[in-house]
């Protein structure tokens, strides 16, 4: 066994010292940047005054205002998480089923979410339900409106999270076979009994897996609570009240390990076990495309319904650059550029760190996820399993914990690196990178392995065959992480909250605080704007990903050689 | 062509499974394959033929054994540096690279100059009939042309050895036929040594001078194809290559180079060059193919037909011949009587093609 081990994954190390050397890098900084703070939040939650203590976990579970955010969070979750998924599942069914036309624009509003700054649906909440709100008071005239609260936050988390379980189940409804439909439809069931009977439960996993996923998101947010929350406290912003608020570093590691627990233990079972219970097989034969419905009275309440909920997304996306024109919504609403001329002058120093912070972050992060991906998919060596773990494990860490626990580890030697650029770039890089090593893997495992086995059969050395076949085949994922890493950096909150000082600030602090002190129309400003660069970033790597791809190289030849081509079919 | 022969000295390949258990994939493999030979590796999936070829390659590393180009031990050369070629069961064309560049990838590597790449290359497209292609990508050739492109990339390279994982394994029947003709005439053209990986026993036997049957890791005959199909060593291969019945039936009596046996009550004479190595007593199975039963209405032995099948080419029957079913296989049935189910026919065995395997 022993031998076995050694031969198989140590001695290749060290016959590829180049290979050992990346390895001993991304275990450090995974370390450093992961495992480390989350040991040290362990350890301080259990710690007073130098000595071992249950005094923080007692705060927080002896009732109390502790106590109430973790319940309200949880009440939240269970809340939101059942409507999205009914919502998202409302939505995967219309868009797999049924002949929607305009499909592409809601495929765009599905992914929305997944990169817009955290708050912009809350802001619009306020401007549209808000004291003085659009619909609140000028339509129904209600004076003192108040959206803040638990519904508040329901109505924005759900519209902000539901396109997270449409993506997973819109995904899991086209790889279930019509064949199977069909199947049921022959056998004589009506197409209500067909989707009760194989539709439904076939698609159980994937419900599920929604389910769990906009828990740990709803879990996890911050900046809706800080903006809409209200009364309603919740666990994230509760562990920065502690942290920040009045520094009892004890009670909110306590509640960070709590947090972290729950969202841990939820993104197990979504992981391991619904995930393993899937039906969906993948059996290499082709199937056909599913006939969609093309009439009937359902159809139109279904494609009406679900027009709507995009229109009012959008909606909300829309009323933001709005907002950011209007002098003091709802009271004096005339046009005025004196937020942006704010936004460009005092608070520009925002504007330029979180540009240059996120600059810096975008190359390493997007480097860094195409080598790990490499590293799980292609490569033998000890301590890959937990390499993969930990640097996949950080998408269930919620943001809050992350900003916390670097607090905690860098603020004393031996790193007392708080305040300093390097630790809010780390920040942005471990946030990003499971999306990132989770595309770098999928365009991998689309790769065959014998492509690379060609390249070292006929010559190449291990660094060749990386960037002359590996690179290049994986460009898109590549470009996609980079992007995916920028607008993430960009728009990043919950974490790097706990990190800014007057040496960096941040947009999305900025917004805050704006947010805090009840100037919506400079909030809308900087949302706003990182909505335009949001949205051109996006348009970027549409851009590149096509751009890139080998496929148009092809077609590109396709054209030049139409002629030959055509002289050799006939030679064949 | 600076061809050489390659031996496997007691190589063996092991890896623990899920539950922790040793599993040998190639257990002592010992072979040799002379310089200029077409050797085939052949055997039913997870057999360790692919396994061995690519430990030949470098792509898996030894547990045990040794593995020489001619005089040269390659077990420690990288995979970059050792001096054979292959060709992939997915071609493993490099997509986004055209035609040409990727036939001169591994040249470009050895840094050769354009004189020399030029007099390496255009032969070899020439040959494979790749010259209007060549400035095509990957995915606008078709199957049989991106074949001939792996092809054409592992011989530009002259090595010592050409490897063929599979080659054909994704073509169509017909194609298959068609590139199976190619390879061995590219092969005997340029006088490589080759050393094939296949489970297709008709691939095996138009292709190869030397045949290696695998099975579970070891290697259970070595031998062209005639001999492996006409003196199979053991009932696995007799079943694997063709079709064929069994008599379990007992040594008689051992003479020099022949045998007898009987198989209940009747008794059967074969010829066997490896006679002296029965015993009288011993438990074996007589191998009989279905083209040398004859089917007639006079004859050596009994039978009823069970079932009748006319094929067109030939007439299919299957006998009952005293609790042993056999299959028998008649050519040009349009010519001669043909027997219905339940018929009592005549049987009679072709004496030389009655062969002998000890019981499994």
């Amino acid at each position: 066994m022993l031998r076995d081990y050694y031969q198989n994954y140590i001695r290749p190390l060290f016959k590829q010292p180049l290979l050992l050397l990346m390895v001993s890098l991304i275990m450090l900084s995974l370390i450093t940047f992961i495992a480390y703070p989350l040991f040290k939040i362990f350890i301080v939650s259990f710690t007073s005054e130098g000595s071992f203590s249950l005094a923080g976990y007692q705060r927080v579970l002896s009732g109390g205002e502790l106590f109430t955010s973790l319940v309200n969070s949880l009440v939240l979750a269970i809340i939101v998480a059942t409507l999205s998924t009914v919502i998202a599942y409302f939505f995967a069914y219309t868009f797999a089923y049924i002949a929607v036309p305009f499909k592409k624009i809601f495929n765009g509003i599905a992914i929305l979410p997944l990169i817009s700054p955290p708050f912009v649906i809350a802001l619009s909440a306020i401007l549209l339900f808000g004291r003085g709100g659009f619909i609140s008071e000028m339509i129904f005239g209600i004076e003192n409106a108040n959206i803040y609260g638990l519904h508040g936050l329901v109505l924005v988390q759900t519209l902000s999270f539901f396109p997270v379980g449409f993506l997973v189940l819109s995904g899991l409804l086209r790889s279930i076979s019509p064949a199977l439909e069909e199947a049921s439809d022959n056998l004589g069931a009506s197409r209500w009994e067909t989707f009760k009977k194989v539709t439904l439960p076939l698609s159980i996993p994937g419900i599920a897996n929604a389910y769990l996923l906009v828990f740990i998101q709803s879990m996890a947010d911050f900046g809706n609570p800080m903006t809409i929350g209200g009364n309603y406290n919740t666990v994230a912003r509760e562990i920065y009240l502690q942290a920040v608020g009045s520094y009892n570093m004890q009670a909110g590691a306590a509640l960070a390990m709590l947090l972290l627990t729950i969202t841990l233990v939820v993104f197990s079972i979504q992981k391991f076990w619904v995930g393993k219970k899937s039906y969906v097989t993948v059996t290499g034969k082709p199937t056909s495309d599913r006939k969609m419905i093309g009439k009937g009275k359902l159809r139109g309440f279904m494609i009406g319904t679900c027009y709507s909920l995009s229109a009012t997304v959008m909606l909300f996306y829309l009323l933001v650059p709005v907002g950011s024109f209007i002098r003091l919504w709802g009271i004096d609403n005339s046009f005025t550029l004196d937020h942006y001329k704010f936004v460009f002058s005092i608070g520009q120093k925002a504007i330029v760190d979180t540009l240059q912070l996120s600059l810096i972050a975008t190359p390493i992060g997007g480097l860094i996820a195409m080598i790990i991906a490499f590293l799980i998919v292609r490569k033998k060596f000890a301590g890959k399993k937990a390499m993969e773990s930990v640097s996949m494990l950080s998408i269930a860490i919620p943001g809050t914990v992350i900003g916390i626990s670097y607090i905690l580890a860098f603020n004393a030697p031996p790193l007392a690196i708080t305040g300093t650029a390097l630790i809010i770039i780390a920040a942005f890089i471990i946030r990003s990178m499971p999306i990132g090593i989770r595309s770098g893997i999928t365009a991998l495992q689309q790769i065959d392995p014998s492509i690379e086995e060609a390249s070292t059969n006929l010559g190449a050395s291990g660094r060749k065959t990386f960037f002359a076949i590996v690179l290049p085949l994986i460009k898109p994922a590549f470009f996609s992480a980079l992007i995916y890493t920028f607008v993430k950096s960009m728009t990043a909150m919950s974490a790097v909250i706990f990190l800014i000082s007057a040496r960096y600030n941040l947009i999305t602090a900025s917004i805050l605080s704006q947010v805090e002190s009840g100037r919506i129309g400079v909030a809308s400003a900087y949302s706003t704007l990182l909505i335009i660069i949001m949205v051109i970033s996006l348009l970027l790597l549409n851009f590149s990903v096509k751009f890139f791809s080998y496929e148009r190289k092809a077609k590109k030849r396709m054209k030049k050689n139409k002629i030959t081509t055509d002289s050799a079919s006939i030679s064949n | 062509m600076n061809s050489k022969s390659v031996s496997l000295k007691n190589i063996t390949k092991e890896f623990t499974d899920d539950q922790g258990n040793k599993v040998k994939a190639v257990n002592d493999v010992n072979l040799t394959i002379e310089k200029g030979e077409f050797a085939t590796l052949l055997g039913p999936s997870g057999c360790g033929k692919t396994t061995t070829l690519r430990m030949i390659a470098g792509f898996e590393e030894l547990s045990y054994g040794d593995i020489y180009f001619g005089e040269q031990n390659v077990k420690d050369v990288a995979a970059n540096k050792r001096d054979c070629t292959m060709v992939f069961q997915s071609y493993a064309l490099f997509p986004h690279m055209s035609v040409y560049e990727n036939i001169i990838y591994g040249l470009k590597i050895k840094k050769l100059s354009d004189s020399e790449l030029d007099k390496r290359v255009e032969p070899v497209i020439e040959i494979m009939n790749l010259d209007v292609h060549r400035d095509k990508m990957p995915n606008q050739l078709s199957g049989g042309q991106q074949q001939r492109v792996a092809l054409a990339r592992a011989l530009v390279m002259e090595p010592s050895v050409l490897l063929f994982d599979e080659p054909l394994s994704n073509l169509d029947a017909k194609l298959r036929v068609t590139m199976r003709d190619e390879i061995r005439r590219v092969q005997q053209k340029v006088g490589i040594t080759a050393i094939y990986v296949t489970h297709d026993q008709s691939e095996a036997m138009s292709l190869s001078d030397k045949i290696v049957v695998m099975n579970e890791g070891r290697i259970e005959q070595i031998g062209s194809a005639m001999e492996i199909y006409q003196r199979p060593t053991s009932k696995f291969i007799s079943d694997f290559i063709g079709s064929a019945n069994f008599l379990p039936s007992k040594v008689s009596q051992v003479d020099s180079n022949q045998l007898k046996v009987i198989y209940s009550n009747n008794e059967l004479l074969v010829s066997q060059k490896n006679a002296k190595e029965f015993k009288v007593g011993q438990q074996v199975e007589v191998v009989i193919r279905p083209e040398s039963i004859h089917v007639s209405d006079e004859g050596d032995f009994e039978g009823k037909v069970v079932k009748s099948a006319f094929m067109g080419q030939t007439q299919e029957y299957e006998l009952e011949f005293n609790g042993t079913i056999l299959q028998a296989v008649v050519s040009n049935p349009s010519g001669g009587k043909i027997y219905a189910e339940g018929e009592k026919v005549a049987i009679s065995f072709a004496q030389s093609s009655l062969h002998v395997v000890p019981s499994a």
